[in-house]
């Protein structure tokens, strides 16, 4: 038995279904992350493991025990905010030693732990500061402290990073990773920013419309996508039907397939023949360029490392495709 | 800078300087110059009677901010967490209260509940008298609640919900998160909502007035001494009710400065989803029926004896026929409609009044502070802090002898000594409403508006107007509707031909012509029921650029 089991959930919420017959097996020690485009039900998810939401039918089994109908309160359960939902009438002492007080532990005890966890997340100089003068970076990593604090069997993230600067995110991505390498808490991430769920992962539940679409490591997800859905979302994969596929590739589909590859997966070349393909823009990102290109009635994306190759606007290509990594979709 | 827009800045300037100085701060100065005239009056001071009238009146107040807290934020909480039935009707009910001046409250009351009181014909009770500190307070709490309600609700709707259930998923009980996460984020609005019910009850006069009887209060103290012709000691006593608001005035507000920022997290807040089951949302639609079944039977009472005969209420039993006739005696007798008329004149005029003054400070105190700009913004603010018993006392001081203010005639006794006062009483208000609205317009739109090559008038007209007309409308109707059913100032200001419809129902009731008064009171609700319903019409209505 797994240590958390969501078995088989369905929530509505009025007459929109927001997840239908849903169930995820969680590995204690794992961090898993919901990833999907917004209204793909993941927060919802994420609130009825939470005890926020109630599902309308299903279980939550954490641990072998049944969870489903229990409150917040009564769940060990710590949440990272999207706001944080820190409370700003309170000092980042307080904040954290919040839930401590509540469960009736000695100053002196709940002081040492608070030290210990500022430490953790590198906070210790700000312990007597004002939340309001915080900032956003920081202000994540005493929700996170909060959460941590109380020694949660699970610890839920919900799109902590949407409220950062970019720069501020891959700093606070690496320090969730780095916290909970060493902590080991069973982890679960909601996000839509697949690059995120990628690099934290254990593993990703690609969910689409209130049900799993699939589920897998992030090498999976990426590489072998179970369906167009997942390929275009979480790796931008340019699709082929039989004819072009065949026409650029020499590759036969069958009749219901599509072809799918990545963007890096493509390369172009120079030609001096006519060709179907043409550059439409040219995107130079330093360490990789984005190539826009025409086929007909599609616009294809190829990304190349090789950044100093010189291709203007309007040039023809040719373009080509390893076999093994021309992927079949149904 | 253009010339020309230096010079409508100068007449600006030199308006709201005459204003300010004729209107607050040289009454004001009479006002201390006369307190004294007389050797001895601060003696008075140590009085037992300034005593007891003073700690009546805090008295008063502190209950009526508890009372009212406790009914306002109890009501808040409902409509905020709670489903049930006809959620947005009853919402509207509760507010009820804002539409009834001081003046008509006591008369319903009265109908309701005094000696010949339609409740008392229904129940058998012959020992109850509706009278003293118990009908004071009722009738505050009765007016003040809503200011809660309206607080407290505006804040509860901007609460982060996650940081409740930031609480409760760290363990946190509801009644635990209660106090100690969602009362803190609530402080603020409470602070606000405490000062202006504190304020109100210390300036109050119509309820101390009819039911105080012997019990003196600061403000009937004032009036009494007034009446007696005691300049020096109502002089005084006004001091004394003047420092004591202002000094809450200044605590409560340096207590909100003290306070840490709150409410600023980013992300969406997110909408309450109760979890309640049927037996809760019963039980909530039952507490607020009952609390608006006993809101309604005032205004009720009011409307049943506008449309009984005169007299009707000294038989015994409740069978009445019904007749428009109260309505056609106001309108048929040109004497009866006087009042109807002098209050209508007398509150547009004091809205002009504001209105021009307003826009005029709020113009030449917008860009970069300097002494001069912050003192206007004081001195402006000031007479929100002084009881209406009090500025209607200084005008007295001021305007019974001609002078430059008073255009060389003298202005006690006028009807435009009504319009003065009552645009003294509310310019804190308008030029309160315009400094926020122009607190929220960002000033790129502004610069973008001067980059285009606007100057700064026209900027003004076409640009920042328009976005703060809400503001101005807003604080215009509320301007309105504290003119119009005005008995504080009035009552001490009126001469017979001046009178105002509440200073009328006053003679009427005391003349026990309780058709006639009822039929006034219903007018003014009535009145202030439909103003309240357009603004809000015109405010939700998306706003037209075209009239640039």
């Amino acid at each position: 038995m797994a240590f958390l089991e969501i078995n088989n959930i369905s929530k509505k919420f009025g007459d929109n279904i927001v997840l239908h017959h849903l169930s995820i097996k969680i590995e204690k020690g794992d961090f898993f992350s919901f990833l999907g485009p917004s209204g793909c039900g993941k927060t919802t998810l994420l609130r009825i493991i939470a005890g926020l939401e109630f599902p309308d039918a299903g279980q939550i089994i954490l641990d072998g025990v049944d969870i489903t109908n229990l409150p917040p309160q009564k769940r060990n359960t710590g949440i990272v905010f999207q706001n944080y939902a820190l409370f700003p009438h309170m000092t980042v002492f307080e904040n954290i030693a919040y839930g401590l007080k509540i469960k009736k532990i000695s100053a002196t005890e709940i002081n040492k732990q608070v030290e210990a966890v500022l430490e953790k997340v590198h906070l210790v100089t700000k312990k007597d500061q004002n939340i309001s003068l915080l900032s956003g970076g920081e202000q994540q990593r005493v929700s996170l402290a909060r959460a941590i604090v109380m020694q949660p069997q699970l610890i839920l993230f919900d799109e902590p990073l949407s409220n950062l600067d970019y720069s501020l995110r891959i700093e606070a991505r690496n320090e969730i990773k780095r916290l909970q390498n060493e902590i080991g808490i069973t982890s679960i991430y909601v996000t839509h920013d697949q690059s995120e769920a990628l690099s934290l992962s254990d593993k990703i539940a690609v969910l689409q419309n209130g049900i799993a679409a699939q589920i897998g490591t992030s090498k999976e997800i990426y590489f072998k996508p179970a369906n167009k859905f997942v390929a275009e979302f979480v790796g931008h994969y340019n699709f082929f039907d039989k004819e072009s596929s065949a026409e650029l590739f020499k590759y036969v589909t069958k009749d219901n397939e599509i072809a799918a590859v990545l963007p890096e997966h493509l390369s172009i070349h120079k030609t001096m023949e006519r060709s179907s393909v043409t550059i439409k823009d040219i995107l130079f990102a330093g360490s990789f360029v984005e190539y826009i290109l025409q086929y007909k009635e599609t616009v294809l994306r190829v990304i190349s490392t090789a950044s100093d190759q010189v291709f203007t606007i309007g040039d023809n290509v040719l373009l080509s495709a390893t076999i093994e990594y021309i992927q079949t979709i149904i | 800078m253009t010339k020309k827009y230096s010079i409508a800045k100068i007449i600006l300037t030199v308006a709201v300087l005459f204003f300010v100085v004729g209107y607050i701060v040289y009454p004001l100065c009479q006002l201390l110059i006369q307190s004294f005239a007389e050797k001895g009056t601060y003696i008075q001071l140590f009085d037992k009677h300034v005593y007891t009238a003073c700690f009546n009146s805090i008295l008063l107040s502190v209950i009526s901010v508890i009372g009212s807290a406790i009914i306002g934020v109890g009501l808040a909480y409902i409509f905020q967490y709670k489903k049930f039935a006809f959620k947005s009707f009853f919402s509207t009910m509760v507010l009820l209260p804002i539409a009834i001046p001081p003046m008509v409250g006591v008369m319903c009351f009265l109908f309701l509940l005094g000696e010949n009181g339609l409740l008392l014909k229904l129940l058998p009770v012959n020992t109850f008298k509706f009278d003293g500190w118990f009908a004071i307070i009722a009738l505050h709490l009765y007016s003040f609640y809503p200011l809660f309600f309206l607080f407290v609700g505006a804040a509860f709707k901007n609460l982060d919900n996650s940081i409740v259930e930031a609480s409760y998923t760290l363990g946190a009980s509801k009644i635990k998160t209660f106090y100690s996460v969602i009362l803190p984020q609530l402080l603020p609005s409470l602070i606000g909502a405490s000062l202006l019910t504190f304020m109100a009850s210390m300036a109050s006069f119509s309820a101390p007035f009819i039911f105080g009887g012997e019990t003196r209060f600061l403000t009937t103290a004032i009036y009494y001494a007034k009446i007696n012709s005691d300049n020096s000691y109502a002089a005084v006593l006004s001091i004394l009710l003047t420092i004591i608001s202002i000094l809450f005035l200044a605590f409560l507000n340096w207590y909100r400065n003290k306070q840490p920022l709150t409410g600023r997290t980013k992300g969406a807040v997110k909408s309450i989803i109760s979890f309640d089951n049927k037996k809760v949302s019963y039980l909530s639609l039952g507490i607020v029926l009952i609390f608006c079944i006993a809101i309604a039977l005032p205004i009720i009472s009011l409307f049943i004896l506008s449309l009984i005969p005169e007299g009707s209420l000294m038989q015994p039993g409740l069978n009445y026929t019904y007749s428009l006739d109260n309505f056609k005696n106001i309108f048929i007798d040109n004497d009866a409609l006087q009042p109807f008329i002098n209050s209508v004149e007398s509150s547009v005029i004091a809205i002009m009044l504001t209105l021009m003054i307003g826009l005029a400070v709020a113009y030449i105190i917008r860009g970069k502070k300097n002494v001069f700009k912050s003192l206007v913004e004081i001195i402006i603010a000031l007479p929100y802090g002084i009881p209406g018993t009090v500025i209607a006392i200084c005008l007295i001081l001021s305007f019974n002898s001609p002078n430059l203010f008073s255009f060389h005639t003298i202005l006690v006794g006028t009807f435009w000594i009504l319009p003065i006062a009552y645009a003294v009483r509310n310019i804190p208000i308008l030029s309160q409403a315009v400094m926020a609205g122009l607190h929220a317009i960002d000033p790129s739109i502004e610069e973008a508006s001067a980059t285009l090559g606007a100057t700064n008038f026209k900027t003004w007209r076409a640009v920042t107007l328009p976005l703060i007309y809400p503001s101005i409308l807003q604080g215009s109707l509320l301007v309105f509707i504290n003119s119009f059913g005005e008995f504080v100032a009035t009552i001490l200001l009126y001469n017979y031909s001046t009178k105002t419809i509440s200073v009328e129902v006053y003679s009427q009731l005391r003349l026990y012509n309780d058709g006639i008064a009822a039929a006034y009171g219903v007018i003014i609700f009535l009145i202030i029921l439909l103003i309240v319903f357009l603004s809000r019409r015109a405010l939700t209505r998306p706003s037209t650029i075209n009239n640039l």
